[in-house]
């Protein structure tokens, strides 16, 4: 049933002429796919929302859209969403494109400011969100400080410092760990952590278990740091976009990733309350019988 | 009638500091948090709309001066579709015809019938036009963060939250 919804939504994007772009724009498409595709897959929902952005970017290049200006306002919020889901450089080049052309055109407004800051908070590249916000948001709260220094090898993240500045780092994988991409504002992610932190059966997946928060538009630096100072034995880092982390579902929260020797052997997706999400990775670890 | 709305809102977040406060001195971390938690849960619970059954009954007879009317058709059509309830009220609904079209006062209007105002805080792009808009500003997007609201999320049934552009997947959810 599902998989007919997804394919009613990529007929939809296949079927993108130049006149319908004014009438349901791709960014108003993106939004629907988003909400068709809640059940999907991580590798299903891009592909859906992939189709749907390429369809309405050839769209928009063809004449037949009197509404400049509404072209390029849908095309920027179109690859800002889009740009928030893989880490090609294509959607975020083009998002910063239309967002030239919207301030050269005098039509960039708040809500426009706020989607690029939101796209390059995402993207991990704080010192341009904060100049933008400086220039344009003064009023929220300031971006972290990145401290100089590399990518080690391995998964990239960004360690959150006590006093809120973030380190490059990352997550070198070897033997068996739980990778979990979890989220302080997700209340399925805090539940499932504060079981985990408090209950003894959980003690050996505590051993084995690495915390991730998937970055995008809206930054919880405040949320992590809390739960780091609270939880200094189990800290939060904040995953860095890039195309190693493809193997990991980052479009939701918590999800446990068991990685053995570096690839992904099982995962567990959610939380309702009694942990049996996490029974096949304690059995693969060998920490609860069958 | 604007330095009543005023008054009321101080009174509101001084009650709620001094709750949160004595709450604070009485416990730490995370038990703080799901006494905050609880408190929201109450509001939301007990707001004027926390049902689908209750919203249909508002709009059959909606206020002239409903805040919903300050939202244009379009934007009228897009919150209403996006919203989402369960035995705790309102749990999820999409920013998008908020943070386009209203200001931080006609905000707080509206989400106030959902007990959602709280929610004000993950939208700090929306217009200033007078002192209660900076008041309200203040208030919310410039506090502390206790409860566990997740903007660009949606809840989603497998009991995980999900990337959703505009969406804020609120706590109860």
């Amino acid at each position: 049933m599902l998989l007919l919804e997804w394919m009613l939504v990529l007929g939809a994007a296949s079927s993108i002429s130049p006149v319908s772009i004014c009438k349901d724009d791709t960014y108003t498409q993106l939004l629907k796919a988003e909400a068709t595709t809640l059940d999907a897959s991580a590798r299903d929902r891009i592909e859906v929302l992939s189709h749907i952005y390429v369809a309405g970017r050839r769209a928009s290049r063809a004449v037949g859209c009197r509404n400049k200006d509404r072209v390029i306002e849908d095309q920027f919020k179109a690859a800002a969403l889009f740009a928030n889901y893989v880490p090609d450089a294509e959607p975020l080049r083009r998002a910063l494109a239309q967002y030239g052309l919207l301030v050269e055109r005098g039509t960039a407004g708040a809500e426009h400011h706020r989607r690029l800051i939101g796209l390059h908070v995402a993207r991990g590249d704080f010192a341009q969100a904060e100049r933008l916000r400086r220039q344009w948001l003064s009023n929220v709260p300031a971006f972290p400080r990145v401290l100089p220094g590399r990518f080690p090898p391995g998964l990239p993240v960004y360690a959150v410092q006590a006093d809120g500045s973030l380190v490059r780092d990352s997550i070198r994988l070897s033997g068996d760990q739980v990778v979990a991409i979890v989220h302080p504002r997700c209340g399925h992610s805090r539940r499932a952590l504060q079981n985990i932190v408090a209950q003894p059966a959980y003690r050996g997946l505590r051993a084995k278990l690495v915390l991730v928060v998937p970055n995008g538009p809206h930054w919880a630096g405040d949320s992590i740091a809390e739960w780091n100072g609270l939880h200094p034995e189990l800290p939060m880092s904040v995953m860095y976009m890039d195309k190693r982390w493809a193997a990991f579902d980052r479009q939701q929260t918590p999800v446990f990733h068991l990685v053995r020797e570096g690839r992904v052997i099982e995962t567990g997706t959610g939380w309702r309350g009694a942990g049996e999400e996490v029974a096949p990775i304690m059995r693969a670890l060998r920490l609860a019988s069958d | 009638m604007q330095n009543c709305t005023r008054v009321s809102l101080f009174a509101l977040v001084l009650a709620y500091s001094a709750a949160a406060a004595a709450s604070a001195s009485a416990q730490t971390g995370d038990g703080v948090r799901e006494l905050v938690r609880e408190q929201v849960l109450v509001a939301q619970k007990n707001a004027q709309i926390s049902s689908a059954a209750r919203l249909d009954s508002y709009l059959a007879v909606i206020p002239v001066d409903s805040p919903l009317t300050l939202l244009s058709v379009d934007g009228l059509e897009q919150f209403l579709t996006s919203l989402s309830f369960n035995e705790n009220g309102l749990v999820g609904y999409s920013t998008e015809a908020i943070a386009s079209e209203l200001s931080y006062s006609q905000a707080h209007r509206l989400l106030s019938l959902f007990g959602a105002e709280r929610t004000l805080r993950l939208m700090p792009g929306l217009r200033v036009e007078n002192e209660v808009d900076l008041d309200i500003h203040r208030s919310y997007v410039q506090s502390g963060e206790l409860v566990e609201d997740h903007m660009g999320y949606r809840c989603v049934a497998r009991a995980t939250c999900r990337e959703s552009t505009e969406f804020v997947c609120m706590s109860g959810c």
